[in-house]
């Protein structure tokens, strides 16, 4: 006994010197979480698991969410989903976490006159959308309101927004961002096999001995797909079709770097060469394809020398890789953004669908023409969004089938608008041409997506009523609506996605939405109400019942899934494709199309399509020598990122700031060095970005990460005719090395050239007049917020009757009337010269009439001025309080809009003010005045 | 069909509330089946059993990690699914992904590394922990923190070369990657390996001969730490042929190292005393200073305070101070232990030094006691030499951090005495004997203004790199210097200059032209007072930079 407690006083002495155990030994204990999960955190061990589709992109990978208490505390994926095979990417892995940001919209914010967006309460929200929308309408008619909707959230959401904007409240014009990412590949498909069908499955890649990767970066776009390509057995050769050696080409057995936007060059040119060797397949395109003849006519002048001068691939390789095509007994086609993203993507992707039917790779393990889709569900909007198609995939312009819709949904056929909507750029160019007075936009981020981004933020401008309905109440969008819905998000609501390869995929709610977040279902159920059109809604209580409905749509069409009974056996399946026909038995649960070679045009038979190449709108030249190419950067970034920057452990996985990837010889040319900051200018945008020197990209081509809010501020409005597709990956820009920055912005009153950038970086108040900076000059911007982020002490003030962009970010916003500039910088420096903050040596020296002035000051009636200008006294001290501490003050001016008559009156007044104060001549201190 | 009429003010607002109860209700687990509920056995094992090891390492074997380059397309899926796997802090990693890019412009290469601790043979960060908290385990070769031995020193986040230990800020220790060892001992996958789609990453057993073998004169990739300082036991294969170019994305990322301010102040201050008891001892012994008797009280406490605030910051720094005693377990390996205990030993004996002038005349114990606390001093001094020259980085190498720390307790020793023995004048009252303290200030004088003249130039002459063509280490830090830390170098060398050179031959001069009872010695002191303040912040930016230029070869990062 003794011996024992000798023992453990032994033990607990020497553990005080040696502990191997305790608290933090504990704390990152495993053990074995069961649900076939193996060992897991123990604190975070699961008494419940449960299966969800991931919410960002089109693979549709299924995740294993762990509950602990009811709280969604943990993922891992799911092993037996026949997509992922118990993989994810970063994405996937830490899909829980950008749930719980804080920057997450709570509540609904409206925007008050003058002022910031601010709290209010549901019914107050959607009384205020309703009366204002409808306001809109009775004015200008009912088409004068449009939506952009989203390739996120669930296809019963999409369902109930298409039926509630289109059937409910008279809206016409309504569009997703999927226009971005998609829309080439729809129309495609619809023009050549009559049916907008994708025709693979995912285990087409482990089954071809030949896979072309066409404008596509599996590796990082679509890392799950990849994985299957890694588990083909076959030894295939993999070619991949990108004018950049991304990881992708790395990987690959055979890259060939075309010349941007010749793709369609290329693919003319390997039929002809295919056509001349004899290497197609004369029996499948007899019985099942027409229109062949033609196109055989068509490439006869894409000879091997004229493809390889268009696109810079010797003609050798030609040959090799048309023989590699040949010679592939299972080849399969696969495309992405590189084909879609184009002025010309519809007749890219057909000139690539051309060669799966010449050559009878279609309909047969391992084959395919196959575009990969970019968001989750992306897939689900293309059937059931309303928008481009008639629920179910049917065609708007069609009686027929407006009426079988109006039967199913049990409404009246007339409230099916008989014409098709107006596409994304449309609907943006309604708004300049004051057709579209109210544009509502859900789950997306147009502020920062859409191509040439600046035009497009200031468009936006001309809307009457902006609402924005979003997780998160910060992204570039929000932050310019005038009301903001607040909408659950992926993981605290019900749905399904269709995945790239038509797999129908469940969604659930496993956690609570914040705040008095709405899920994007719930928020349009309550619209329907307030709108006054629920009677076109009975039924349409839960996501469930909806699919149901969907169900009965698409009964008949190609995309039938009457065959699934409810949610449960989705969740018990592991999802199912469509088609599945009620009655039909599912033998595989990884099928393609197309098998039985019958297509959906009337006649059965897949059509050619092909057409003479188009010129690009703008191609590098002497001025702006570079192309510039844009797309996915890293796997742990998310399109315009508001969720995946919410992830530390994301944003630990990729470039914080912006970058550019610069050929080798191109650097050395221009004299920029790795990582330095660098100037690139288009004709629409100038950025800066961080060098990054690699001979991934070509010489004469830069690429830059589309996930970066910069990106878009230099692409070129540049749509294909035919989908309306934006062509993101074609623009002219020019590289600056960064100082000249400074030739940009003109100093007022001063001969010699002002270094503003280095005056910001040591200024202590900066002063803004009337310019929305953030807007309009982002560099400049973006060097004040890097100012204030090194040293916190820096305010920003901003004077300016409106709400911009610029004054969310201000420490101080200065509201008043318009004209009433002037008059509140000489009750400032009224107020300066009382408490006797004059600069004498700077006054003696720079301002003879000082005291002529100082006199009038005096004279300055306070009380009328701050009731004239609706000045708020409060705003006048705490300026007045900022510009009376020791520091340096730079100010800029920027009469916007032509909205000031007077613009004289305040760039003297302000030059005085900086007089007055000493606040010229030294580093840090001075003003400019900004032109547009 | 019954048409619903158009619902009240009242009944929105009710919809409002009904619906809003409905969003919170969690539907999840009570509407779908629960899958695999008792299941123990890990699905996922189907993919992974073919990545593990067939057997256990017998003897002279380890478990080790293995990348095959060629399968990793660089989707970091490994990073996150450690992240979650094992439970860690949000911002926490113990695994990264990065990139080498070179080739030419017919064949571009880029290349992803996976990272994790390479299990080392050798494992640094064990040679060095003061605590032993670090185990490397018989069987597998595992290299094991223990989390709750840890004090939070951070001594192996300098020590490892691969940037592996993780101070973790929220609990005051460092964690690391332990190849998931609660996972393999069951038969399962460490997170990293059961989560990679392409099956780059696996686990062998190497023979530790053969890691020796394999780790002379190469690193595990390019830019890359040279392989035989610890043995790494990762094994990167692939089939192609590494271009000569190759370089790590961030190569020519230059940031400045993290400054560990405790450690600056312990250094710096700890130095400071040891050269004040020296100076002193220096002063009595060959100038046979007939003052001494009258100064060294002051002085000796003055030292003495400098060194506790010294030691006082280096407990500081700790991120469990509570335990900081445990660092007697290391006197076998850690300098850092050795370090501490020396300095603790010369505490100790400056205390009872300190005290003894106070306690009276005992025969010889000043003399005795004082050779004590200068040697355990000097001792302590090369100990810290050798903490940061054992971290095997090429800008703290055993001469150039010898150089500095020494001449910092030189510069420090001098400048401390000058201003004790200037300000003694103010409370002797004896002429003879105010003239003989003024004297004995002169070789302070000379003694500082040299020995910082040689310092300042040696400092300077890291400048001459600026013109190499090779991107090397020296150049980073004098880019550094010059870039990022200017502000630093400028005010080092300012301080340094005027400290160290110009204000002490004011000093001299002063010293020995003032009349020693007029009011003239408060300029004198006042003088002394600046030079000695100067020359303490001239030390510390020395030190700033010190730290915040140890640039050293690491994993390759992201750009």
């Amino acid at each position: 006994m003794k011996d024992k407690q000798s023992q453990v006083l032994k033990e607990k002495i020497s553990s005080i010197f040696h502990q191997s155990d305790g608290k933090f030994t504990r704390h990152r204990h495993l053990e074995n979480g069961k649900y076939g999960l193996g060992k897991v955190p123990q604190q975070l061990k699961p008494d419940a698991t449960t299966r969800v589709i991931c919410g960002f992109c089109s693979t549709g990978c299924c995740l294993d969410i762990h509950l602990k208490d009811g709280q969604a505390v943990n993922i891992t994926p799911t092993t037996e989903y026949p997509v992922n095979l118990g993989m994810a990417c970063p994405k996937g892995w830490e899909a829980l976490t950008p749930l719980k940001s804080p920057d997450r919209a709570t509540t609904p914010l409206l925007r008050k006159p003058h002022d910031k967006l601010e709290p209010v309460d549901w019914h107050t929200a959607l009384s205020i959308f309703t009366e204002r929308f409808k306001a809109i309408q009775e004015k200008y008619g009912s088409e004068s309101i449009a939506f952009l909707s989203t390739g996120q959230i669930p296809m019963e959401e999409m369902a109930y927004l298409g039926a509630l904007a289109k059937f409910g409240m008279g809206i016409l014009h309504g569009d997703g961002n999927t226009r971005q990412c998609m829309a080439t590949s729809v129309v495609s498909y619809k023009q050549s096999f009559g049916f907008d069908a994708p025709p693979y499955t995912y285990k087409d890649f482990e089954e071809s001995d030949v896979i072309v990767l066409i404008g596509s970066n599996l590796c990082v776009a679509h890392p799950i797909m990849w994985e299957r390509v890694m588990m083909n057995r076959n030894n295939p050769e993999i070619v991949v079709i990108d004018p950049r050696a991304t990881e992708t080409a790395m990987a690959a057995t055979q890259h060939y770097a075309i010349r941007p936007k010749s793709d369609i060059y290329l693919f003319y040119g390997l039929a002809h060469i295919l056509i001349e060797g004899g290497n197609i397949d004369k029996t499948y395109i007899e019985m099942h394809t027409t229109a062949f003849n033609d196109f055989a006519e068509h490439v006869k002048s894409y000879t091997p020398e004229f493809v390889s001068s268009k696109t810079g691939i010797e003609i050798s390789r030609l040959y090799h890789l048309a023989d590699t095509i040949a010679r592939g007994k299972r080849v399969s086609f696969w495309w992405t953004m590189g084909v879609n993203q184009s002025y010309e993507g519809v007749r890219v992707a057909q000139s690539i669908i051309n060669l799966a039917l010449m050559t009878g790779n279609i309909g047969r393990p391992g084959t395919g023409a196959n575009s990969i889709t970019g968001q989750c569900n992306a897939m689900g909007s293309r059937l059931f969004s309303n928008t481009t198609n008639l629920l179910g995939s049917h065609d708007f312009t069609n009686p027929q089938h407006r009426q079988k819709v109006a039967d199913i949904l049990g409404i009246n056929v007339s409230r099916i608008p008989q014409e098709n909507s107006w596409a994304y750029d449309q609907i943006v160019d309604g708004i300049t041409s004051g057709k579209i007075k109210g544009l509502w936009i859900i789950a997306t981020n147009s502020s920062h997506s859409w191509i040439n981004q600046g035009r497009f933020n200031k468009i936006i401008q001309q809307l009457d009523f902006l609402v924005v309905q979003d997780m998160y109440h910060t992204t570039e969008s929000a932050q310019r609506a005038d009301l903001v819905l607040p909408a659950a998000a992926w993981g605290e609501k019900e749905g399904t996605f269709i995945n790239s390869e038509r797999r129908i995929g469940l969604i659930k709610k496993v956690t609570q939405a914040p705040g008095i977040a709405l899920s994007d279902f719930n928020i349009f159920k309550l619209i329907a109400h307030h709108w006054g059109c629920a009677e076109l809604f009975q039924g349409w209580e839960t996501p469930e019942d909806v699919f149901g409905i969907l169900k009965k749509v698409s009964k008949g069409q190609p995309c039938d899934i009457t065959g699934i009974k409810d949610y449960q056996m989705l969740d018990n399946m592991g999802g199912v494709q469509w088609p599945f026909k009620e009655g039909a038995s599912l033998n595989s649960n990884e099928r393609r199309l197309f098998s039985d070679g019958h297509y959906y045009h009337p006649d059965g038979k897949a059509k050619f399509l092909f057409e003479d190449p188009r010129q690009s709108l703008e191609a590098p030249d002497a001025e702006y020598p570079f192309w510039l190419l844009t797309g996915r950067g890293t796997t742990a970034q998310w399109h315009t990122q508001t969720r995946t920057c919410k992830s530390s452990v994301l944003r630990k996985l990729y470039p914080e700031e912006v970058y550019v990837e610069i050929n080798g010889a191109d650097a050395r040319k221009l004299g920029i060095g790795s990582n330095e900051l660098v100037s690139l200018i288009s004709r629409r945008g100038q950025i800066q970005a961080h060098a990054y020197i690699t001979y991934q990209v070509q010489q004469g081509q830069i690429f830059i990460p589309m996930h970066y809010e910069e990106t878009n501020k230099l692409t070129l409005s540049q749509f294909d005719p035919y989908s309306r597709q934006p062509s993101y990956k074609a623009c002219a820009v020019k590289i600056e090395r960064s100082r000249s920055i400074r030739d940009h912005i003109q100093p007022f009153g001063k001969d010699e050239p002002m270094t503003a950038s280095e005056d910001i970086q040591h200024a202590n108040i900066l002063l803004i007049i009337g310019a929305d900076m953030a807007e309009n000059h982002p560099i400049l911007f973006h060097m004040i917020q890097r100012r204030r982020s090194e040293e916190r002490s820096t305010r920003i003030i901003v004077v300016d009757p409106r709400n911009t962009r610029t004054t969310q970010y201000a420490d101080v916003h200065v509201t008043l009337a318009a004209n009433g500039e002037a008059a509140f910088l000489q009750l400032v420096a009224k107020r300066l010269c009382t408490m006797g903050h004059i600069d004498k040596r700077s006054v003696k020296r720079n301002h003879q009439g000082f005291n002529t002035y100082r006199t009038y000051l005096e004279t300055l009636d306070e009380q009328t001025l701050i009731s004239t200008y609706q000045l708020h006294p409060a705003r006048i001290d705490e300026v007045v309080e900022f510009l009376a501490m020791p520091g340096h003050l730079f100010s800029f001016y920027y009469p916007e809009n032509g909205q000031h008559t007077h613009r004289v009156g305040i760039d003297v007044t302000l030059m005085n003010l900086h007089l007055q104060l000493g606040q010229v001549g030294m580093k840090g201190s001075g003003y400019l005045s900004l032109r547009g | 069909m019954e048409v619903p009429k158009k619902m009240t003010e009242f009944e929105l607002q009710q919809l409002v509330v009904s619906t809003l109860a409905e969003q919170r209700e969690i539907t999840a687990i009570e509407k779908y089946t629960q899958q695999h509920e008792n299941l123990q056995f890990p699905l996922q094992e189907k993919y992974y059993r073919d990545l593990m090891p067939v057997s256990q390492p017998k003897q002279g074997q380890q478990y080790a990690f293995e990348v095959d380059l060629d399968r990793c397309s660089g989707c970091k899926a490994c990073v996150t699914a450690c992240h979650s796997l094992n439970g860690l802090g949000e911002n926490e990693t113990w695994r990264s992904v990065g990139l080498l890019l070179g080739g030419t412009e017919e064949k571009p290469i880029q290349q992803h590394v996976t990272t994790a601790c390479h299990h080392c043979a050798e494992p640094a960060c064990m040679h060095g922990c003061p605590v032993n908290a670090y185990e490397k385990d018989e069987m597998t070769g595992i290299v094991k923190h223990l989390d709750d031995q840890c004090i939070g020193c951070v001594y192996c986040t300098l020590k490892c070369p691969y940037e592996v230990p993780q101070y973790d800020k929220a609990h005051g220790i460092v964690r690391k990657c332990d190849m998931c060892a609660d996972r393999l001992t069951e038969g399962e996958a460490p997170a990293c390996v059961q989560a990679c789609p392409t099956q780059a990453l696996a686990i062998k057993v190497v023979d530790k001969e053969k890691i020796l073998e394999e780790s002379q004169a190469t690193a595990l990739v390019p830019g890359a730490p040279p392989s035989d300082y610890t043995l790494p036991t990762t094994t990167y294969n692939s089939n192609q042929a590494v271009p000569r170019n190759m370089l790590p994305s961030d190569y020519h990322h230059l940031n400045p190292q993290d400054s560990h301010p405790p450690l600056i102040i312990m250094l710096v201050l700890t130095q400071l005393s040891v050269g004040a008891f020296c100076v002193d001892m220096l002063l009595n012994t060959f100038l046979n200073n007939p003052v001494a008797p009258y100064l060294n009280p002051i002085r000796s406490v003055v030292a003495l305070c400098s060194g506790l605030l010294a030691l006082g910051a280096s407990v500081f720094h700790l991120g469990r101070p509570l335990y900081a005693f445990r660092v007697v377990v290391g006197l076998k390996k850690s300098w850092l232990s050795r370090e501490v205990l020396v300095f603790g030993l010369f505490a100790i004996l400056a205390v009872l030094y300190a005290a003894s002038f106070w306690i009276g005349e005992i025969e010889n114990t000043h003399f005795m006691l004082g050779l004590g606390v200068i040697m355990s001093g000097m001792l302590g001094v090369v100990f810290s030499v050798l903490v940061y020259a054992d971290c095997r980085k090429e800008l703290w190498r055993e001469f150039i951090s010898g150089f500095k720390f020494f001449t910092t307790v030189a510069i420090l020793g001098f400048s401390t005495t000058l201003i004790t023995s200037t300000t003694s004048v103010l409370f002797i009252n004896s002429v003879e004997r105010k003239e003989a303290l003024l004297f004995s200030i002169g070789p302070l004088c000379l003694g500082l203004t040299f020995i910082s003249a040689l310092k300042m130039l040696w400092e300077v002459s890291i400048f001459r790199y600026l013109k190499d063509h090779s991107y090397s280490i020296f150049k980073r830090a004098a880019l550094l210097m010059v870039g990022k830390l200017n502000r630093v170098t400028l005010l080092r060398f300012l301080t340094g200059g005027l400290g160290g050179l110009l204000l002490p031959l004011l000093v001299y001069y002063a010293s020995h032209n003032i009349d020693p009872n007029s009011s003239d010695t408060v300029l004198l002191i006042g003088l002394s007072i600046v030079t000695f303040s100067l020359t303490l912040i001239g030390e510390f930016c020395e030190r700033y930079l010190f730290f915040t230029t140890a640039v050293s070869l690491k994993m390759p990062g992201d750009f």
